[in-house]
Formats: structure tokens, C-alpha cells, sequence
């Protein structure tokens, strides 16, 4: 064997815990990355059975949500290794540096040099690379295996309000990804060593040899710290160390403040999800929801410029009755039947006629279609029953129309109802989008506090008209309904709209219009399965993640221990108990942790808040920071950092300050 | 008056087969402000008596009495706060803390006890080390004799009753250590400071007011060469 292999191979032997710890690291680093790479290729396969081999319309897309988060995922895995990897390399080479000196004394090439450390880095990549391969396929079959689990709930779901379908993930051996994952791996582990490597091949031979096995001495910085009489002792000299050694150190700080920051990041994620998953889970007080919704098309009048829509297969208030009252023949189910056009008209308001609330929120909007007075109107229709009530209770004959004076908007994050129009409004000029005109009286209001539940759902228009329905037609039509026997209600609804707008087994929208029979709560549980599932990988690449972190940390602080028993052993020396000096480590363990914290929780918070922000333009959330995630972090951040000391420190109580002091 | 009394002293490594009797009840006692010097073949059993009068290994059996306190009989902790305030010891290899200032190095054994060093007495230290305009400079940055006189510096900053130093000039050329010597025998004599040192060269032994020579782990000859 060559024998700049086999002195690599020693140095390997001899120190085995590090071995082994740098191993597990790069076997979790190659895992992660092949897990990744395969739930790409098993994602892709799944697109292809579902959508086609050329993916359809939004096949890009399709790519995109599939491919971003992976490329993000394996940076975060490549740059973390990197900053671990080449930390084991870089302690090791110091470690070296005496025997680098007399190898270049004899004769070593500065390439000799660079190859010892690489070849070390070949002998283990060799054992360490096959292994995490094979770690990260079985990650794969366990997450693949988790996914499906789930997967037969959420097609069910999903089959019930869209269309036959069968998401399942199975696992597929690609060679590609195979290929890919090794190559990434390897490329990785060759770069986080090259860099020490590099660094030690320039070191001069008179430097390596000067340093006599006395380790990295860029470290020993003087710092700004003096110690004096003026506090605890083992305080200021931990202060100083932590200092001095802030370079040794700092791979170790680095990875361990990405792990606090990953795991904020996800747990203000969670929060996050939680908060969207509460805002579109409605409750309007029925359990089943069958629905009917035309195709449309949004075109541009072109006498006017202004939008409209095109409705392929509007329902006219007859049917929709008619189908009401099929419903209600099911063991006598009360239905609420309700439908809306939100682009027919728009209303044309004098500033008298608006609230001081609403000229605030329109000055303020840069919401392009609600400019000056012209506010878009929705028109609603009841179901007869429902809208004589309602008739009853705006104390309105019947015929009449009912102004619901509520407009629901997204102030900033926080979910607003205010009342858009002034009372004195007692007719509305309403324009069609060619031009036409008609006033309308409005002969009851409702107040926000008044609008039964059923009709405060999101995305309203600001002026909302309930209107008789004679004569009307609309896009859509909901029929809810709290069945006593949902799953019979539900196969009854599905025949009577079946009758009424066949599917024909075609696909969801192809007729050129979709109805469909589903829980009110399906929307939420497709969320939530889907949140869960995320939640759980994403956690378990954190976690996965940060055990690389902590592999990191145990190596450093147990090599700095290591490294510095001569300091201690002279510290004892002189007269400092081991009790003293084992005190002075856990503080530097403390302060660094605390260095860690320090970058990674602000960090960390910064990105919540940024993405807190994002998802508040959107919907109308509460959101806090995830104070509990925080509070964990830095107890196990501590936990972490004061246990690797004080077991490494083990080890120094046991050897003898005279053989130290010898060396 | 004695500061140190060595009372059968035995110190035995290893056992069975690798039994090796590093010390084999060694006896003697040192006045204040004596100079003695040990000497003895290689392997003969100065460093461990050394490491044994300094409280920092254990005896097999025996006591060590300094200023009439037995050494072995304090925990860990009274042991090593004891040495701090009472024992200077110098190594052959510097044995600094690399990232403290020399001034710092000096005064490691007071702060260890919370305490500032007497400005005067650091001064003098620092005065008779001759490192003056190297203070603020870390051990990394002095030659190896600049070190060792650091070492002395430290050892001495308390006014131990007795200073243990081995070999401190084994690892120096002739001039650094005969600066150490000097360095020495100043304290020993204007401080009258007691003086314990470990050496093999014969020219450094006869300087010393008593030589010990020790041979297999006994004391073979006691002989005072100046009163
Ligand atoms: N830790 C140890 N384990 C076993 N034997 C030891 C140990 N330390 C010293 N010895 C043995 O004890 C004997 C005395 O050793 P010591 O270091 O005291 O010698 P020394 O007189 O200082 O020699 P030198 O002049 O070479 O420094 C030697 O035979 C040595 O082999
Ligand atoms: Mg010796």
C-alpha cells in the first residue's frame, strides 16, 4: 500500500471516535441526500401516472413544486456538510501537523501532503458513502411507506369532490437517482475535505515542526479579554477561551445555529399552516355541501374595456329549486339552498353613500378594481323557504331586496367586517359591464351582526344584494344540509345531481360544468393530512440535520478538550482544582450555546416573521412566534452543548497531570 | 526550621510483571532558604519524587510535610488550592497557557484565589525575568528561554515556601539556561527563597548549597557543600 494511504489509515485507527463520528456524519449526509433525490424521482413518477407523460398544461409548475424544494433541501444538506465535514478534516490535519513536518523535512512533496489528507477522506468516503446510500433508501421505502398511509385517506377525500383519483407514491429504483445521489454525495465529501487539505499543504515545513504537535495556533488570538481580580476566576478565563478559540469552534457554533434556525423556521411553519388551516375551515352549521359550478370564461366587453364573465352553463333559480326540493324528500332534510353572481354588475356610489370605514379602506386599497365609487356587487338567491326568512326577519314583504351591509376584507393579517354602505342608501344604480344600466331599491338591511351564518363566507363582494330569484340565473348553486344519515344523504344528492347535470365519466370540469357532493369538513382534513405529512418530513429532515449539527459539536468539543489537556494539566498544576477547571469548561460550553442562540433564534425569527408577513397578504391569519419551539430549542441547545462537555471532560479527571505535563 | 520533610516516601508503578519501585522509602528534610539539588541517572526516580513534593501524583505510602501541613492528607481541592498559595513548580518544557499575556501567565496562582497580586511584587518579577517590554505578548510569541523564565516568574509570584523546578534548563541552549540559573539562584539568594531543582548536569548541581544523588529509588549520598 502506499504509504501516504497507509499513514491515512493509521490516523483513521487511531482516532477511532472521531472516525466513527465524521462516518455517521457523512453516512447521514449521503442518506438525506439519496432520500431527496428518490422522493423526486418517485414525485415525478407520480405526476406522470397522473398527469401524462408530458405533465399537461401545468406540467412546469407541476416541476417546480416538486424540484424548488428539493433543490432547497439538498443546499441546506450539502452546505451543512460541507461546514461538518471539512471541521473533522480540519481537526485532523491539525492533529497531524508534526508528522507533516517531518514528512516535509524528508522530502514530502506539498502535493504528498494534500494527498495524505485525501486519502483519508477516499478510505472513508469508500465505507461511509454505500452505507448512508443505503441508509437514505430505506428512508425512502419508511417515507414512501408513511406517505401511503395517508394517501388512501386523501384520495377518498379527494374522489368525492373532484374526480376518480389515485395519488400513490411507490417507491421506484431509478439508476439515475442512484448515480445522482452518490456523485453529490461524494463531490461533497471530496470538497469539505480539500479545503483543510489545501490549507495544510501551504503551511511551510519550519511552521509545522515549530508548532511540535501543539495544534492550529491561528487560534490562540489575543483577545480583548484580561483576566483580573475582579470576578470569578474560571468565569473570566472560560470568557477568554471561548474567545481565543472562537475559530476552532466556529464550525461547530455555525452548524449548530443552522439547526436552532431550521427548527424555528419549521415550528413558525407549523404555525403558520395551522393559522391557514383555521381561516378556510368555515363552519356555516351543515355537515354535507353538494355544489354546482359552471365553466367560465373571464373576457373584456369590448365595447365598455371592462371584465366579464362568460357562464358556459348557467342554473336558473327554477332548477335549483326543483333540485331543493328533490333534496328535501330525503328523510325530510332541511336544505339551504343558496347561489351567487359576483360579476354581473358593478354599483355607481356617490361618496355619501359609502362609510367613513369603507372611504378609509378604499383610500387605503391598492386593489385596482375597486376604484372611486364603482364597487362590484354580488347577487345572491335563496332557496324560497330560506329567502322568505330572511324576508321575515329583515322585516321586508316578500319580493324585496336585502341589502347584507357586510364586507369582510384582510387588514394586514387581521380579518375585518365593517359596513361599506350608510344607511341613507335607499337605491343603488347598478352598471353591466356593457354599458346598461338599473336602479334598485333596497328594501331591508342586515348588519354583520344579523347575516345568518350560511352567508358569511369569504372573497364576498362589498355590496352584497340577496335578491328574489325569479328569473335569475347564476354560476354556481350550494345546496347544504345536516342529514341525520350523511353517508345515505350524500349517494342520494350524488343520484339527484347526477340526473340533473350528467358527468358522463368524464374528468372534473370536462362537461363543461361540475357538480359535486362532499363534507363540509373535507377541505380541512385534506389541509390537515397534508400539513401532518409535511410536518412529519420535514421535521424528521431537521431532526436528521441536526443530529449532523450534534455529531459536529461532540467531535469539536471533544477534540478541544482533548487538544487542550496540556492547558488544563498546567492549570491544575499551578493549583486549580479539577473541579474548578471541569467548572470553567461548562461555562465555555454555556457561552457558546449561547453564541449559537444567539445568531440562529433571531435568525430563525426573522424568517418566520418574513413568512408570517407573505401568508398575511393572503389570508387573514393570527399568528404568534412559536414561543414553546423557542424555549425547547434552547433547552436542548444548552442540554447538548453541556453534556458533550461534561462527558468529553470524563476523560480528563481520569489522566494524570505528570503524563500530560510531560508530553 | 524545615518547610519540607519527606518521611518514607514510596511510589510503585505498575504491577505484577511491570512492577517498577520508582521510590523506595526516601527520607529528608529541607531548611528555608536551602538550595538542593537532586541528581541522579536517568530513570533513577528524581521526576517522581519531584511530582510527589509538588502534590500533584500520589505516594504508594509515605508523607510529604510542608510547613508542618502532611500534603496527602487534604482532598483534592484544599490539595491544589494549598499548592497554589505554598509550591512553585518549573517544568523542563514551559507548560504556559497559550492564550494568556505573559503578565497574565505570572499571575495565574493569585487570580486563581481571586486576588490581585501585589502591583510591587509583580513588578519585581517581571523586572527580574527581564521581560519588561514582553507583557502583552502571548507564550507563542517568546523564544524558549523567555518562556521558562516566564514559568520561574509564575512559580515564584506567591512566594511559595519552596519552588520544585526539573530540569528547567534540559530543554534551553547553555546561555538561556544559564539565565534560568541566574534566575534562580537571585531568588534563592536575595529572597531567600528555598530551592529544590532536578538536574542532570553537574556543573548547575554544584551550585547548590546540599546534592541529593538518587539512585534506584534511594537516596545513596546527602553531602553538603556550603552552609
Ligand atoms: N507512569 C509510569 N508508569 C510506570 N513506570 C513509570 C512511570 N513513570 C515513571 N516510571 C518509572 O519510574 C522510574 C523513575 O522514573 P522518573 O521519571 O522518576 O525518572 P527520572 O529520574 O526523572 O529520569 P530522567 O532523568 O530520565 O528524567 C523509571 O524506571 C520509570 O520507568
Ligand atoms: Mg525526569
Amino acid at each position: 500500500m502506499n504509504i501516504l494511504c497507509s499513514f491515512a489509515l493509521k490516523q483513521l485507527g487511531r482516532k477511532k471516535g472521531r472516525t466513527v463520528i465524521t462516518g455517521g456524519a457523512i453516512v447521514l449526509s449521503a442518506a438525506l441526500l439519496t432520500a431527496v433525490v428518490n422522493l423526486v424521482a418517485s414525485g415525478r413518477t407520480m405526476l406522470v401516472n397522473f398527469l401524462g407523460e408530458d405533465y399537461g398544461l401545468y406540467g412546469g409548475a407541476y416541476m417546480m413544486i416538486l424540484l424548488v424544494p428539493a433543490l432547497f433541501l439538498a443546499a441546506l444538506i450539502v452546505a451543512m456538510s460541507v461546514i461538518v465535514i471539512s471541521n473533522a478534516f480540519r481537526m485532523s490535519a491539525n492533529e497531524r501537523i508534526s508528522q507533516f513536518g517531518t514528512l516535509k523535512c524528508v522530502g514530502a512533496t506539498k502535493k504528498q501532503i494534500y494527498q495524505t489528507i485525501m486519502y483519508e477522506c477516499v478510505l472513508l468516503c469508500t465505507a461511509a458513502i454505500p452505507l448512508g446510500i443505503l441508509l437514505g433508501y430505506l428512508f425512502s421505502f419508511l417515507g414512501i411507506a408513511v406517505v401511503n398511509l395517508y394517501m388512501e385517506e386523501l384520495n377518498v377525500l379527494v374522489r368525492s369532490m373532484m374526480r376518480q383519483v389515485n395519488f400513490a407514491l411507490s417507491f421506484v429504483f431509478s439508476p439515475a437517482a442512484l448515480l445522482i445521489s452518490a456523485l453529490i454525495s461524494l463531490g461533497t465529501v471530496l470538497f469539505a475535505a480539500m479545503l483543510p487539505a489545501r490549507k495544510a499543504m501551504r503551511i511551510s515545513a519550519l511552521d509545522c515542526l515549530r508548532n511540535g504537535g501543539e495544534t492550529d495556533t491561528s487560534g490562540y488570538k489575543r483577545t480583548r479579554i484580561t483576566i483580573d481580580a475582579t470576578g470569578k476566576i474560571e468565569y473570566q478565563l472560560a470568557r477568554k477561551n471561548v474567545s481565543s478559540y472562537r475559530k476552532r469552534m466556529h464550525s461547530a457554533v455555525t452548524a449548530f445555529s443552522i439547526s436552532i434556525m431550521l427548527f424555528i423556521v419549521l415550528s413558525g411553519l407549523q404555525e403558520i399552516a395551522g393559522g391557514i388551516q383555521d381561516f378556510i375551515t368555515m363552519d356555516y352549521g351543515y355537515s354535507v355541501i353538494a355544489d354546482y359550478t359552471s365553466n367560465f370564461k373571464n373576457t373584456v366587453n369590448p365595447k365598455t374595456g371592462r371584465r366579464q364573465q362568460e357562464c358556459a352553463f348557467p342554473i336558473t333559480a327554477e332548477t335549483a329549486e326543483e333540485i331543493t326540493a328533490k333534496l328535501r324528500e330525503y328523510e325530510e332534510t332541511d336544505i339551504y339552498g343558496d347561489g351567487q353572481d359576483y360579476t354581473t354588475y358593478v354599483a355607481l356610489l356617490g361618496e355619501q353613500d359609502l362609510t367613513e370605514e369603507m372611504r378609509r379602506v378604499i383610500a387605503d386599497g391598492d386593489d385596482a378594481g375597486q376604484s372611486g365609487t364603482v364597487l362590484e356587487v354580488e347577487r345572491i338567491i335563496l332557496d324560497e323557504k330560506h329567502y322568505d326568512e330572511l324576508c321575515a326577519q329583515a322585516r321586508v314583504a316578500k319580493g324585496g331586496t336585502i341589502l347584507l351591509n357586510d364586507y369582510q376584507y384582510n387588514d394586514n393579517g387581521t380579518e375585518r367586517h365593517i359596513a361599506p354602505l350608510s344607511e341613507t342608501v335607499a337605491t343603488l344604480q347598478l352598471e353591466k359591464a356593457d354599458g346598461s344600466q338599473d336602479t334598485v331599491s333596497i328594501d331591508g338591511v342586515l348588519t354583520p351582526e344579523e347575516i345568518p351564518k350560511p352567508l358569511l363566507y369569504p372573497n364576498t363582494n362589498p355590496v352584497r344584494l340577496v335578491v328574489p330569484s325569479t328569473g335569475m340565473t347564476v354560476r354556481g348553486y350550494n345546496w347544504m344540509a345536516n342529514p341525520a344519515d350523511e353517508n345515505g344523504f350524500m349517494a342520494y344528492a350524488k343520484d339527484v345531481l347526477e340526473g340533473y347535470f350528467p358527468q358522463n365519466g368524464l374528468d372534473y370540469g370536462e362537461a363543461g360544468y361540475t357538480s359535486r357532493v362532499f363534507g363540509a369538513q373535507d377541505f380541512a382534513k385534506i389541509m390537515n393530512i397534508a400539513i401532518v405529512l409535511a410536518a412529519c418530513f420535514l421535521y424528521a429532515f431537521v431532526f436528521l440535520l441536526g443530529l449532523i449539527g450534534v455529531l459536529n459539536v461532540i467531535s469539536t468539543v471533544s477534540f478541544q478538550i482533548k487538544s487542550r489537556a496540556r492547558e488544563f494539566a498546567v492549570l491544575q498544576s499551578v493549583g486549580m482544582p479539577s473541579k474548578a477547571v471541569r467548572k470553567m469548561l461548562t461555562m465555555e460550553s454555556v457561552l457558546c450555546a449561547g453564541k449559537a442562540l444567539v445568531v440562529g433564534l433571531p435568525l430563525g425569527m426573522v424568517i418566520v416573521f418574513l413568512m408570517a408577513r407573505c401568508v398575511k397578504m393572503l389570508f387573514p391569519i393570527p399568528f404568534h412566534m412559536p414561543w414553546t419551539a423557542m424555549l425547547i430549542t434552547i433547552g436542548i441547545s444548552f442540554l447538548v452543548m453541556w453534556g458533550t462537555v461534561r462527558i468529553s471532560a470524563r476523560t480528563l479527571k481520569k489522566q494524570n497531570i505528570i503524563e500530560t505535563i510531560r508530553m | 526550621m524545615e518547610v519540607l520533610e519527606v518521611k518514607e516516601l514510596t511510589k510503585i508503578y505498575g504491577s505484577g510483571d511491570n512492577r517498577v519501585t520508582a521510590l523506595d522509602h526516601v527520607s529528608f528534610q529541607v531548611k528555608k532558604g536551602e538550595f538542593v539539588a537532586i541528581v541522579g541517572a536517568s530513570g533513577s526516580g528524581k521526576s517522581t519524587l519531584m511530582n510527589l513534593m509538588g502534590g500533584i501524583d500520589l505516594p504508594t505510602s509515605g508523607s510529604v510535610i510542608v510547613d508542618g501541613e502532611p500534603i496527602f492528607e487534604m482532598s483534592e481541592s484544599a490539595l491544589a488550592i494549598f499548592r497554589r498559595r505554598n509550591i512553585g513548580i518549573v517544568y523542563q518544557f514551559y507548560n504556559l497557557i497559550p492564550n494568556l499575556t505573559v503578565d497574565e501567565n505570572i499571575m495565574l496562582p493569585c487570580l486563581l484565589d481571586n486576588r490581585k497580586p501585589d502591583a510591587q511584587k509583580l513588578e519585581k518579577i517581571i523586572e527580574m525575568t527581564g521581560l519588561s517590554h514582553r507583557r502583552d505578548h502571548l507564550p507563542g510569541e517568546l523564544s524558549g528561554g523567555q518562556q521558562q523564565r516566564v514559568s520561574v516568574g509564575r512559580a515564584l509570584i506567591n512566594d511559595p515556601a519552596f519552588l520544585l523546578a526539573d530540569e528547567p534548563t534540559g530543554n534551553l541552549d547553555s546561555k538561556a539556561g544559564r539565565e534560568i540559573m541566574e534566575l534562580l539562584t537571585a531568588a534563592n539568594r536575595k529572597e531567600n527563597q528555598t530551592l529544590i531543582l532536578i538536574t542532570h548536569d553537574e556543573n548547575i548541581a554544584l551550585q547548590a548549597d546540599r546534592i541529593l544523588t538518587i539512585s534506584d529509588g534511594k537516596i545513596i549520598r546527602d553531602e553538603v557543600m556550603r552552609v
